[in-house]
């Protein structure tokens, strides 16, 4: 089946070759190079609503530069387009509510700019300005308000081979999700400190807070009359500890009590996913309890095998007052689920569970998508390890470097947490698999993210979720109700050019780039 | 007595079903315009030679550019098969034009080289070298023998008045002038607003050449009144206030609810399936107004209305006008609808079929084309382009009843899909259709219902095809699966 030539819409005269454009190259080539464009989804209540483009088409005088934004429908039809004038930004967000586009940009004075020596760089220093800018544009194209809130960065000159352009970033960067019937949350935190931000749909600022809590890292996410900011502190001995979440009041922004999630024994909880119920649209915290006496293994694979876990969890904020605050723990380091051994190991799999997914069905089941760790002990390693046992330096230099045991990443691990608490092994989704040992288990975090990754999509028309599961062989979308794979792409027919992404609710979107003609087959297909 | 009735319908249904069956299959694969004009491909090359109009290199260069540019579009359109030959509608075409020339051989002393272009879209377009392309969309859509030849003569006066010549021209020099290098250098001098100040030099060059090109369309109507006096054709104005929707045909809306459509095949059929459930932009109330017209200065034609006017003068008093045949018009019809299906167009096919069903027709090679538009959309769907195949269209563009249609296809489940194209390729009209139709159907079969789902049963299957009907305008089709 061939494509059909670009249609004509009009009788009359067609020029062949005339409109050609036959300028002379350098001056395209030069006004190009100037061009840049990015590309960003449309997010609403965490959903697809639709495409962005934002392009920096030309400076348009010594500092500021001439935009336009391209607005696309979730089905990648143009809608409009939006053009503006600013200062040098940085798109780092955008969010949909109540017809109102919301983008929210990082604008400076001396992003890019090029210097020559130490005089022009303390020059752009001492002048540099930056702020959060967010923009509120309308469905009829037009720019409804501007917000401007001052940051401190300080200009950086770093030199990469000749290439002397000055950076800048901020410590934490731009987080803007929409409030649902209210309007916007932006969080944004600089050199010297943390910022919350809500402004209604009109562009009107409702609150500010500063955030005062040291976290090193920080996740926003808003639910139907709260914004909730999760926060991470570091700590040196328990890396995976350390969370505390603090709500917001949508509309004034008056503080809940923080809540330092623990379970009943006092066990800190490593939070994996912060969402909503797709159900109830309550915020709901999901991951995994960890065991205190064994969080300070070393290393991803050593620390599952040595039981770094005890269970898994959900909490779900319906209120802010005790008894509002519903928790779901199910252990497995007191021998009570038959499915697992005290340390997580998954009988059935054969496999310790590193859990990287979690999300919410509409079934009030919560699930937990894992990549296995299968362990297998080596005889070579412990046979030199014992005659060597008088030096007790060189068994634990083996085992750092090669190891007593090797371990193989491989399969996505299904569980489900059911309302009542029971969690029960549903089922392996066939992946490829890498195996390590020694040191460089530590993580498989560089297989997991090369090689194989996983993500929740949903279709809530028929209230199933799908879990989508990349690995060097195929893409499986598989079916978390019915409990199989629904569809199997095979990535090898595409030749690693092919992605599954997410698109509008119940599709997903096939990205598939041709090499030979350079260009990229966008197709969104159902779940 | 017994009555005779009875035997008279079987014997009137026999009649009816033998003609169908042997109804022409209309053009034949070696009239694509890759092996039909191949000859003519070869002969243009030779014949539009550039002639020596510039006495600077600069400008004769460009202008060679621009003319060679013309040969290669064309012929690379030839060679894409862009174009086909029909006997029928290609006489009558032709028939059309030669009594344009046999009334101005002062005007047209020799008849030009006329090709039937595929594309659905009203139009035709002339490109000098007495050398014009008529679209199938046009002929389907020219109600009256009239409005095709008062189209035909306006191309033929583009034609005569040399128009793409002396913007060939026009354009070389400007291209090659120093006015336009300068400008450009002035760009890059500029440390800011390039972008801006290049689009300005387009523009400049731009907005002068399609306001000539609209004097062009103007001069273009006025000469097309007159080579249709001189032929003995009526002239009405009328014409253009038609042409002015003339691109509505996804906006015309259905005579029936979209399910009737589907329910004279026992399809079941699901409501939902029609009910937009995205929450997505498309489903807002946009209006960016400022971006969706295009800018007056971009228009290369006059408006509709404005040429109404222009011509309301000219109209031939008391006029008669003879309709385009019924056999033409199915013919293009037919054409077209094939056309866009093996371009995987498919709801836009499809839409075309249901607004000719809404005409009383009741070939069965429109059942046929049904059943094929979701045998393609099930292949799309295993190809994972369901998406491209459907090619949604904004609602602002389409009529309500399009718009259901194309939500119909895009959020009906694989596994009606499969059951659909399962029951079509079972349904009765297979067996009234001519002998080609017919033996696609393992074709078809093997494209979107094999188990096995196997590249290489396609290919058996479509080489089957072209081993008993290597003549059939569906090998064009077959021949990708043979690939």
């Amino acid at each position: 089946m061939k494509n059909t030539r670009i249609r004509l819409l009009l009788p009359g005269l067609v020029l062949f070759g005339v409109s050609a454009v036959h300028a002379q190259t350098k001056v395209f080539k030069e006004v190009a190079e100037g061009i840049s464009s990015q590309f960003e989804v449309i997010i609403q209540d965490d959903k697809l609503v639709g495409y962005l483009g934002f392009t920096q088409l030309e400076q348009a005088s010594a500092d500021s530069f001439n935009y336009r934004i391209s607005i696309m429908d979730e089905n990648l039809n143009d809608i409009g387009t939006v053009n503006f004038r600013e200062r040098k930004l940085n798109l780092a967000g955008v969010s949909f509510e109540q017809d109102v586009l919301c983008l929210a940009y990082l604008k400076t004075n001396f992003q890019d700019i090029p210097y020559r020596n130490k005089k022009q760089f303390k020059e752009v220093l001492a002048d540099a300005k930056s702020s959060l800018f967010t923009q509120f544009i309308s469905l009829d194209g037009k720019v409804k308000a501007t917000n401007e809130v001052g940051l401190v960065i300080t200009p950086k000159a770093p030199e990469v081979y000749d290439n002397k352009v000055i950076t800048g970033s901020l410590k934490h960067g731009i987080q803007l999700k929409n409030i649902p019937n209210v309007g916007f949350a932006c969080f944004v935190g600089d050199e010297q400190k943390n910022m919350l931000f809500a402004y209604d749909a009109s562009g009107k600022q409702l609150w500010k807070r500063d955030i005062t809590d040291k976290g090193n890292e920080f996740g926003l996410q808003t639910s139907k009359n709260d914004v909730n900011l999760l926060e991470k502190q570091n700590y040196p001995n328990n890396p995976e500890c350390g969370f505390m979440l603090a709500s917001f009041r949508a509309q004034n922004g008056s503080p809940y009590p923080k809540v330092a999630p623990k379970d009943k024994k006092g066990n800190e909880l490593k939070i994996v996913n912060m969402g909503n119920d797709p159900v109830t649209g309550d915020l709901v915290l999901s991951g995994m309890i960890i065991d205190p006496r064994k969080c300070n293994h070393w290393g991803m694979a050593q620390g599952l095998r040595h039981g770094i876990y005890c269970g898994v969890f959900s909490i779900d904020i319906k209120g802010h007052t005790r008894s509002q605050i519903q928790t779901n723990y199910a252990y497995w380091n007191d021998n009570s689920n038959a499915e697992f051994s005290k340390k997580g190991y998954l009988r059935e799999a054969h496999a310790y569970d590193n859990v990287h997914t979690c999300f919410r069905d509409y079934r009030g089941n919560t699930w937990f998508a894992a990549t296995g760790i299968h362990s297998h002990f080596r005889v070579g390693g412990m046979i030199a390890g014992a005659a060597l046992f008088e030096f007790i330096f060189i068994p634990t230099v083996m085992e750092l470097g090669a190891g007593f045991y090797r371990y193989k990443a491989k399969d996505v691990e299904l569980l489900k947490l059911d309302p009542q608490g029971h969690l029960t092994y549903v089922n392996s989704i066939p992946t490829a698999s890498a195996s390590t040992h020694g040191l460089a288990a530590s993580s498989f975090t560089g297989y997991e993210a090369a090689s194989c990754f996983y993500y929740m999509l949903t279709n809530p028309e028929t209230k199933t979720d799908y879990l989508v599961v990349t690995d060097p062989k195929n893409v499986s979308i598989y079916n978390v109700e019915q409990n199989k794979i629904a569809r199997t792409i095979p990535n090898k027919e595409h030749k690693n050019s092919f992605k599954v992404l997410p698109a509008k609710e119940g599709y997903y979107m096939v990205s598939e780039y041709n090499q030979k003609e350079k260009t990229t087959r966008l197709s969104i297909e159902a779940l | 007595m017994p009555s005779s009735k009875p035997f008279g319908l079987v014997l009137c249904l026999f009649i009816s079903a033998s003609a169908l069956a042997q109804q022409s299959s209309l053009y034949t694969y070696q009239d694509l315009s890759h092996f039909y004009y191949a000859r003519q491909k070869d002969s243009l090359k030779k014949a539009w030679n550039c002639p020596e109009v510039f006495k600077e290199k600069a400008a004769q260069k460009k202008y060679k550019e621009i003319w060679d540019g013309r040969t290669d579009r064309v012929t690379g359109y030839i060679a894409d098969d862009a174009y086909v030959h029909d006997k029928e509608v290609g006489d009558y075409v032709e028939g059309v034009v030669n009594q344009l020339v046999a009334g101005n051989r002062q005007l047209l002393p020799v008849s030009p080289l006329v090709m039937l272009d595929r594309d659905p879209s009203v139009n035709a377009y002339a490109v000098g070298g007495n050398f014009l392309a008529v679209n199938l969309g046009l002929v389907a859509w020219c109600k009256t023998r009239e409005e095709l030849a008062f189209t035909l003569a306006h191309e033929l006066s583009h034609n005569i008045l040399k128009h793409w010549e002396t913007s060939a021209y026009e354009t070389a020099k400007w291209l090659s002038s120093d006015e336009y290098k300068q400008s450009l250098n002035a760009v890059l001098d500029s440390k800011y607003e390039r972008l801006t100040r290049l689009r300005k030099v387009m523009e400049t060059y731009t907005f002068s050449r399609t306001r000539h090109q609209r004097y062009h369309e103007s001069d273009a109507d006025s000469l097309a009144v007159i080579l249709m006096r001189n032929s003995h054709f009526a002239f009405s104005p009328s014409f253009f206030l038609r042409l002015d929707s003339a691109d509505m045909e996804y906006r015309l809306p259905l005579q029936h609810p979209l399910k009737d459509y589907f329910a004279v095949y026992q399809l079941s059929f699901d409501d939902s399936w029609t009910q937009k459930r995205s929450h997505g932009l498309s489903t807002r109330a946009y209006n960016f107004s400022e971006s969706g017209n295009l800018e007056d200065s971009l228009k290369t034609h006059p408006d509709c209305l404005v040429r109404y006017e222009k011509t309301k003068q000219w109209a031939t008093p008391n006029p008669s006008f003879t309709s385009v045949p019924h056999n033409i018009h199915d013919i293009a019809n037919r054409m077209l609808i094939w056309n866009m299906y093996n371009s995987t167009n498919v709801t836009a096919c499809l839409y075309r079929i249901l607004l000719i069903k809404d005409q009383g027709n009741t070939d069965p090679w429109y059942d046929f084309m049904v059943s094929n538009c979701f045998t393609a959309l099930l292949f799309s769907d295993h190809k994972l382009a369901r998406f491209n195949a459907i090619g949604v269209m904004p609602k602002e563009y389409i009529s309500k009843d399009y718009y259901g249609l194309q939500t119909m296809l895009e959020q009906m489940p694989r596994e009606s899909l499969t059951a659909w194209t399962q029951s079509l390729q079972g349904q009765g009209f297979w067996k009234t259709l001519p002998q080609p139709e017919k033996e696609l159907k393992p074709l078809f079969f093997a494209i979107a219902l094999d188990p096995e789902d196997s590249d290489k049963n396609r290919k058996q299957a479509a080489k089957a095809f072209f081993a008993d009907n290597g003549n059939s305008m569906y090998c064009e089709f077959a021949h990708v699966f043979e690939k």
